[in-house]
């Protein structure tokens, strides 16, 4: 039998820290461009042959 | 990689998966393991569902999805509620103690196809859907990843959730969707 799924904990103490300090990081930050064009060209190849 | 032979549909009750291997690893057998005992109970017991990139009969690779969010339970939050409880009107987003997440339960690429930038498609085609077609909320990426895969997803830009599971077979992740929605913004 497969491993089941693991369920997210709630985060405390210093996974809580971490998690918020990074959260507040990426208020202001983005990917690259050349990272935005290549995610939306996987996106689109992908979308094209989607049967659902 | 060409993906225009694929198919990328949903896991039907009835669909023969044929044969199906990632590789022989621990990790890896536990994935082929997943498709071909247990990705139909997660489905049927809506917990999961799970997508199969498919070349006529063959298996390509599979991903299994499902509704997840990333709760905090810290100062912040234990302030918040007490400011709910006496009616502060600090701003929505500061007091927040959970965030909407989709998690990828489990996303492997037959073993003929590896290296070819199939996983990293699916990773990047599952980002922009979870931008373009948000319809109920969704901040963060969350995935259950082997550890085989560790750098995979580190390379995709996910970062580690909890170190509770450093000695586990399998480590929590996440990609906060934020950093596309930035980047796409006029």
């Amino acid at each position: 039998m497969a491993k089941p799924i693991k369920e997210t904990p709630v985060l405390r103490r210093v996974d809580a820290k971490n998690f918020r300090r990074e959260m507040e990081a990426n208020k202001d930050k983005s990917i690259s461009p050349a990272e935005a064009l290549k995610i939306r060209a996987d996106y689109e190849k992908i979308r094209a042959i989607s049967k659902f | 990689m060409p993906f225009d032979s694929f198919e990328l549909i949903r896991l039907h009750p009835t669909h023969d998966f044929g044969e199906f291997s990632c590789g022989d690893n621990e990790g890896e057998k536990d994935l082929n393991d997943f498709l071909l005992t247990s990705s139909k109970s997660y489905q049927k017991e809506l917990l999961a569902v799970t997508y199969l990139l498919v070349n006529k009969q063959e298996t390509i690779a599979f991903f299994s999805l499902a509704n997840d969010k990333i709760s905090i339970k810290d100062h912040e939050s234990t302030k918040s509620a007490w400011r709910r409880l006496t009616g502060s009107n600090i701003h929505y987003l500061k007091r927040r103690e959970s965030y909407p997440a989709m998690k990828i339960g489990r996303l492997a690429v037959s073993h003929k196809y590896k290296k070819q930038g199939i996983g990293q498609a699916i990773l990047n085609y599952l980002k922009q859907h979870f931008i373009d077609n948000n319809r109920t909320g969704c901040k963060f990426i969350t995935v259950d990843a082997y550890k085989d895969s560790l750098g995979f997803y580190e390379k995709n830009g996910f970062k580690y959730i909890t170190t509770s599971d450093l000695k586990s077979d399998t480590r929590l992740m996440f990609f906060d969707l934020t950093l596309i929605y930035n980047a796409i913004q006029p």
